[in-house]
């Protein structure tokens, strides 16, 4: 009996099958700031019916907890989801930009339980560094300058008392203004946010591939393997791709190739029999 | 929403919830005619009496029986009666010369006839004939209140798909008649239940025919289907027209039934009071039966601050055709589904879209197009979702399911 054929009929409330593939394995993309999963369309979409797509989701009882949620604590319960969802395997984890934390930490559970993904996929993220004194002394120029731009860029907020609740910012990571969005809307990107500052990414033997934007690549103190490198034990590599930060859509073409790595990926799996 | 619509066609699915709906509400009223209130109770034992009384004349499941009568008391247990025995009413104009009702009993194959006591004069109770026309049975509707009948009801009992019959005229001028299964009805009830929102707090004024799908399947069946209340308290004239707006805030009317040369002629007379649908709880006016064209649709909407809900479709084949209206999205709202808002919002036709299109097949479904499908789903339905339920919103199903909890709740 097939993988497929094995999959609960009844997933869990983070798991929602997003297309059924004919081949063995499974595409599995994690939610982003906003709790969806729509970046992952064109690679999904790229991928036809070759691979089954999973997409992961916040359930009621995470969002719940998001405010004072570590990203270990929605790792850990995707985790136990994957293993009791018994998905076609091997399982491909995919986040893009925030996403990614959330698969890597997933990827890392999932290995230490023994079932390691065939591959975790991280498009375009840079690995935050705790900012601290020993990241500052790392490159004091750099930061000297970051922080000169960040004041300046900010400075009425940051002088603001209360500070409006709808900016989500802090200094090296991505700015978010809410206020756009629905109210209904905006816990999940504030918890995301919250969960995504806390976060220090620990050493993981999944097999990883980093797939970095050529404009990543080529911004200065730019570091090899966007800083996942130095975290992974297991297989690692670095795909170039051409583009921005938005590299899942533009240029079109690179969810295409995305899609095709991820079934070279598969298929040399399945030939050597590493299911993994 | 729509692929949630019921299509059982098994009889005993509209008959358990219309006894049930007439049972539970015996002291409620029904339906407040020119004669007065009727409640549930009396059109319960109204029907029951009729049931007895066809099961003696020996009309069998699946016979056909004309109904013609302008009296509107008799007509609706009448009609309930014949449904529910399993016989197919065919409905006829009221005004129908004797000539006309022959050729739809030649036509349906008629067994019975159930007319007013003068009319039509062609009808020979005594012969048994209809103009040449013979008829197994022929009375005037009257005469059945004098028989001492009932009967009991099972619902559950083996029924035969019988049907109901509208005639129409068409644009040939010639009659022609269009079956209704029992599911057709009830696929339509289901859709003025989750689409219109009508339920037990459904206060409907209509003053179509009875004869006429849009009086009798928008009017009786509607509220005893959603446990509402109907209002027919006089007929449509223009004479009638302040009247007929009185019974709005007087009846705590929360929808209105019309066509669009109702609209026409209210607006004519009452242009001066556009307070006539301003009434709490009022919902919309729903045209039907004809084209309503952008103008007077624009002016009535406008002049009157209530949305116009244009259901203008195949009404005989029980379709419900529902148009964007001219004005902006957010006061047609409560009406227009999650397909129209999401289409909307993906800037893609309706008709591609279903409770099943999610963010990964659906043209136009992306990061941004999800918050404003959020925040349009929110306006149009008076509705906050939480962030639970929008993390979880991967597909239209999901937005539906969540739509209908949030207006539940808030409803309660």
């Amino acid at each position: 009996m097939s993988h497929a054929a094995t999959a609960k009929a009844s997933l869990p409330s983070t798991l929602f099958q997003m297309n059924k593939g004919t081949g063995p394995g499974a595409l599995v993309p994690f939610p982003d700031f906003g709790g969806n999963t729509i970046y992952a369309r064109p690679v999904v979409a790229a991928l036809g019916t070759s691979v089954s797509s999973y997409a992961m989701r916040l359930s009621e009882a995470m969002v719940a907890a998001l405010e004072t949620s570590m990203m270990e604590d929605l790792a850990r319960r995707f985790a136990a989801d994957l293993v009791a969802a018994n998905l076609p395997r091997p399982l491909h984890l995919m986040g893009f930009s925030f996403a990614g934390c959330l698969a890597y930490e997933t990827a890392r559970h999932l290995s230490q339980s023994g079932a390691a993904p065939g591959m975790l996929w991280i498009p375009d993220l840079t690995r935050r560094r705790p900012f601290g004194p020993a990241e500052f002394l790392r490159r004091p120029v750099r930061h000297l300058a970051g922080l000169a731009r960040y004041a300046k860029r900010n400075w009425r907020r940051l002088l603001l008392r209360p500070r409006d609740p709808n900016i989500l910012e802090a200094y090296g990571v991505l700015r978010i203004d809410m206020s756009a969005h629905p109210k209904s809307y905006r816990p999940i990107p504030c918890g995301m946010y919250g969960a995504f500052l806390n976060y220090r990414a620990k050493p993981a033997s999944a097999p990883m591939t980093v797939v970095c934007a050529a404009d990543t690549a080529n911004k200065p103190g730019a570091v090899e393997g966007l800083g996942w490198r130095d975290l992974a034990t297991g297989p690692f590599r670095t795909v170039t791709v051409p583009g921005g930060h938005l590299i899942m859509r533009q240029p079109p073409q690179n969810a295409r190739v995305i899609a095709d790595h991820v079934r070279t990926r598969r298929q040399q799996q399945t030939a050597n029999l590493t299911d993994v | 929403m729509y692929d949630r619509v019921t299509t059982s066609s098994k009889p005993a699915a509209l008959f358990a919830r219309l006894d049930r709906a007439l049972t539970e509400r015996a002291d409620q009223m029904f339906a407040l005619l020119p004669s007065g209130p009727m409640t549930c109770g009396a059109c319960r034992d109204q029907m029951l009496r009729l049931v007895g009384v066809f099961a003696k004349l020996g009309l069998a499941p699946g016979d056909r029986a004309l109904i013609r009568s302008a009296d509107e008391a008799c007509v609706i247990p009448l009609f309930l009666a014949v449904l529910r025995s399993g016989t197919v009413p065919v409905l006829a104009d009221a005004k129908a010369t004797g000539a006309e009702c022959a050729q739809i009993c030649s036509l349906c194959a008629v067994r019975a006839v159930f007319a007013d006591l003068a009319l039509p004069q062609a009808l020979n109770v005594e012969m048994g004939t209809l103009g040449d026309t013979p008829v197994a049975h022929a009375r005037r509707v009257r005469d059945f209140w004098r028989w001492p009948s009932a009967a009991s009801l099972s619902a559950d009992r083996p029924e035969p798909e019988a049907r109901t019959s509208g005639a129409t005229s068409g644009t040939t001028l010639w009659p022609k008649a269009v079956e209704l299964t029992h599911g057709n009805l009830i696929a339509q009830l289901d859709i003025f239940e989750r689409v219109y929102r009508f339920g037990p707090g459904t206060r409907l004024l209509n003053l179509l025919a009875l004869h006429h799908v849009d009086g009798l399947i928008r009017g009786p069946l509607a509220v005893l289907w959603s446990g509402g209340v109907l209002g027919r308290p006089m007929p449509f004239s223009v004479q009638a027209v302040p009247a007929i707006l009185d019974t709005i805030a007087r009846e705590s009317i929360t929808h209105f039934i019309s066509v669009p040369a109702m609209l026409r002629i209210i607006e004519r007379v009452r242009a001066e009071w556009p307070e006539a649908f301003r009434v709490p709880g009022f919902a919309f006016v729903l045209s039907s039966a004809d084209v309503l064209d952008e103008a007077l649709w624009r002016r009535f909407e406008t002049r009157f601050g209530v949305p116009v809900v244009n259901a203008y479709g195949l009404s005989e084949a029980v379709c419900d055709a529902l148009f964007a209206g001219p004005v902006p999205t957010g006061s047609l709202a409560p009406m227009v589904g999650i397909f129209e808002v999401a289409a909307s919002c993906f800037n893609v036709p309706v008709k591609v879209l279903s409770l099943d299109s999610t963010y990964f097949n659906t043209e136009g479904w992306d990061s941004l197009a999800h918050m404003t499908l959020i925040a349009a789903l929110e306006q149009a339905f008076s509705i906050q979702f939480s962030a639970m339920q929008i993390a979880q919103i991967v597909s239209l199903r999901e937005a539906s399911a969540f739509v209908d909890a949030q207006r539940a709740k808030q409803g309660a």
